[in-house]
């Protein structure tokens, strides 16, 4: 499963990595990191959208997490991936927001990997 | 013609006349010794009256000197008072024009220098009587008629008898003749007159002793002497002794002719004329001549007198007329001035009201005024009360201004805040899992035993490290949780909500929540719900959150007393609720420790916390305060007393 971390913080990519150690050890997970919203939109299209699960920050210098979230899942075509929100701003705006766009997840920081792994396992069962 | 008897001033001078006739010796003494003054007037006129009836002529010589003395002295006194006297002795003589005269030029004297007096009246009755016009006499004398006044009605008595009332005259004559006998200076009028009844009537005895009585008061006067032997004549005759009549004719005439009293001579010889004509002509012939005689003298003066009264008809009817006039211009007067005063009055009426009109207003400003003053020194008070709370308002706002700001930088911080410990929580706990699997790698390798142990108790070393920096990242993520949930804008809509019923709720979850944390927790719980208060409008997840964390807070308060104390403290929580005025009322109360004083101020701001660290956020009051204030418009307020315990008290508009 290629699961893309859109995040502008560099260290997420380790703390991922290291979360997820025993997954990617495994082959079970295959972790691909963008760095800001754009970036992440390049990938998709340059991978031909390799990605099944897309785990993305909201705020992001550029465009953000929510606008990420909006050209996936409006204009790319069908089946979009599985997009799960991850922030640090769980309000109720972004959260609204976030639904309305069609986010399958909305997760806020600090990440409780636990749960975390959870999901994905319940996403990709599904 | 009847002889007229004197009477206008009779009554003036009477007493004066007879007192002073037996002493006319001494006052010719006092007049030769007098000076040319009104004393010498005075004494004049008196001998004047002494000889009035007497000797008319030698009246007649004092009386003019005494009008001449007078005028010389302009002593308008003694002109007046001598008038009497010259008509008098005129009127005596025969010469009633004259007399006439003179009486009406000392009437108008009189009145011309205003002294005219009591006796104005008797003046013109006997001008009248002089004339003849006896209804006239009658009119002025009856004005006059006093009952006490013996004068007067010897006046009004012989009036009534010379226009044939006999009754009435009788009447008045008999008064005054009873009156004259209780009197000391007596006058014949009342006993002539009396006879001259008693002879019509038929009582001539009775008439011949009244003429004698009268005789013998008038013994002193010619004139009186005359008229009573002429009346006795007449009697006599009446009674047909001839000689007896004529021998008293005769003694009148005699009189008459020797003091010049021309009409009694007239009188005697007519009645002699009658008594001889049929006895000796010669004689009745001799007294027809002096009949004749004495009516020719008199003749002219009938003419003159005739004229005379003519002309004072004339003058009396002007002078009525005058008066009609002056009283008619006096009314005229005295109705203008009633008008006048009328008219002032009502002038004054006027301004009275308006004066009054205007006190009325004025009092009405007054009191609309005070009315005025009262209510703006309510207005005052409320404005001075408004200004307090707006006061109080504004720095509550600041409060709350400074609140928000803090509310939304705390947001900001907290959701920042997630980010850098987000990495610390999950590489501290990668870092527990590393280490763990550092340990099992190190059992792989070849290494010693004892170099083992002390890299195993490194490793243990950084697990047991990475452990508290978990925990502590752990909190300060519960902390941030606490400060997101404080700022969050409750998206909450209100709706009608049992508040009985939601604070129940909430005490049982309350406290099943710390039995669950806590087994040895315990607390007896008091409710008091008032059924009345029925649904009101609110948020009832936040207003929930708020009795939470309230009744948590008891329960801790509680059981921190009971924990210090042990014995004797039955932990008690107690929730109420009442209806007030378009409010309702939340009371939460424990019998904790209350709050001290010093920071009873501090209790709803943010992060202040007596718990000790790591158990309190010091945002559940702050937040509840918020809900309450700015959510819900409500008040959150606490009453507390140290040792005793606290409550807290929700009241929310309904």
């Amino acid at each position: 499963m290629k699961v893309l971390v859109v995040d502008d913080e560099k260290d997420v990519q380790i703390l991922f990595e290291q979360r997820f150690r025993k997954e990617i050890r495994s082959g079970e997970m295959d972790l691909l990191f963008a760095f800001s919203g754009e970036e992440a939109l390049r990938f998709m299209k340059d991978h031909n959208h390799e990605a099944v699960l897309i785990l993305s920050d909201i705020n992001m210098p550029g465009m953000s997490g929510l606008e990420l979230l909006h050209q996936i899942k409006v204009k790319y075509e069908k089946p979009p991936p599985v997009v799960m929100m991850i922030t640090a701003y769980g309000d109720d705006e972004n959260y609204a927001q976030a639904m309305e766009w069609g986010a399958d997840d909305f997760l806020t920081k600090p990440i409780d990997f636990n749960v975390l792994k959870q999901k994905l396992k319940d996403k990709i069962n599904v | 013609m009847k002889k007229i008897f004197p009477l206008c001033f009779l009554l003036l001078f009477l007493s004066k006349a007879n007192a002073q006739n037996k002493t006319i010796d001494s006052i010719k003494e006092k007049l030769s010794a007098a000076k040319e003054d009104t004393n010498k007037v005075q004494i004049l006129i008196t001998l004047g009256l002494a000889y009035v009836w007497n000797k008319p002529d030698s009246a007649l010589m004092y009386g003019l000197k005494a009008r001449e003395l007078s005028q010389q002295l302009n002593y308008i006194d003694g002109e007046i008072e001598v008038a009497p006297v010259l008509s008098e002795a005129l009127s005596s003589k025969g010469n009633f024009s004259k007399a006439l005269e003179i009486d009406l030029q000392a009437m108008q004297l009189a009145e011309k220098n205003g002294k005219q007096n009591l006796f104005q009246e008797y003046m013109i009755g006997g001008v009248y009587f002089y004339s003849g016009d006896y209804t006239k006499a009658l009119e002025y004398f009856l004005k006059y008629k006093s009952d006490s006044d013996e004068i007067t009605k010897g006046f009004i008595g012989e009036t009534y008898y010379h226009l044939g009332g006999l009754d009435s005259a009788f009447f008045y004559i008999s008064k005054a003749y009873e009156m004259d006998k209780n009197y000391r200076a007596h006058w014949t009028v009342p006993y002539y007159y009396m006879a001259l009844i008693e002879a019509k009537q038929g009582k001539f005895e009775n008439a011949l002793d009244n003429y004698r009585l009268g005789l013998l008061y008038g013994k002193n006067i010619n004139l009186d002497i005359a008229n009573g032997y002429n009346g006795i004549a007449v009697v006599f005759k009446q009674m047909g002794q001839v000689d007896s009549a004529a021998y008293y004719a005769k003694e009148a005439m005699k009189l008459a002719q020797r003091e010049s009293l021309t009409p009694n001579v007239l009188d005697a010889s007519a009645l002699l004329t009658e008594l001889y004509i049929k006895i000796n002509t010669d004689s009745a012939f001799k007294y027809q001549r002096i009949m004749l005689d004495a009516k020719d003298s008199l003749f002219s003066e009938e003419k003159i007198k005739q004229l005379q009264n003519l002309s004072f008809n004339e003058q009396m009817r002007q002078q009525e007329l005058k008066q009609t006039i002056q009283q008619t211009q006096l009314k005229y007067r005295n109705r203008l001035n009633i008008y006048i005063l009328l008219a002032g009055l009502l002038i004054l009426l006027i301004v009275v009201l308006g004066l009054w009109r205007r006190n009325i207003f004025k009092q009405k400003s007054y009191a609309l005024l005070h009315k005025q003053k009262q209510e703006i020194d309510h207005q005052k008070t409320q404005v001075e009360q408004t200004l307090e709370r707006l006061k109080s308002t504004q720095s509550q706002l600041i409060q709350s201004e400074k609140m928000a700001s803090l509310g939304e930088l705390t947001s900001g911080i907290a959701h920042e805040i997630q980010n850098p410990l987000n990495f610390v929580n999950n590489f501290s706990e990668v870092n527990i899992e590393l280490t763990d699997e550092l340990k099992d790698e190190l059992d792989k390798t070849q290494l010693s035993p004892e170099e083992k142990v002390t890299i195993e108790k490194i490793a243990d070393d950084i697990k047991s490290n990475q452990e508290k920096i978990t925990f502590h990242g752990k909190r300060a993520d519960s902390i941030v949780k606490g400060m997101l949930q404080h700022s969050r804008s409750s998206n909450g809509i209100r709706e009608p909500t049992d508040i009985n019923a939601l604070a129940d709720e909430y005490l049982r979850l309350a406290y099943h929540g710390l039995r669950a944390k806590d087994k040895s927790f315990n607390s007896s719980m008091k409710t008091d719900f008032d059924e009345s208060i029925g649904k009101i409008n609110i948020v009832s997840q936040d207003i929930g959150r708020v009795i939470l964390n309230l009744i948590t807070n008891a329960f801790y308060a509680v059981t921190e007393k009971k924990n210090r104390v042990q014995d004797n403290f039955e932990p008690t929580v107690s929730v109420s609720t009442k209806k007030l005025d378009h409010k309702a009322e939340v009371r939460i109360s424990d019998n904790g420790d209350g709050i001290p004083e010093k920071v009873l101020g501090k209790i709803f701001q943010p992060f202040f916390t007596t718990k000790p660290t790591g158990q309190g956020t010091g945002l559940g009051l702050s937040m509840s305060y918020d809900i309450i204030t700015q959510g819900h418009q409500g008040e959150l307020k606490v009453e507390t007393k140290e040792g005793e315990g606290s409550t807290f008290i929700i009241i929310l508009p309904v």
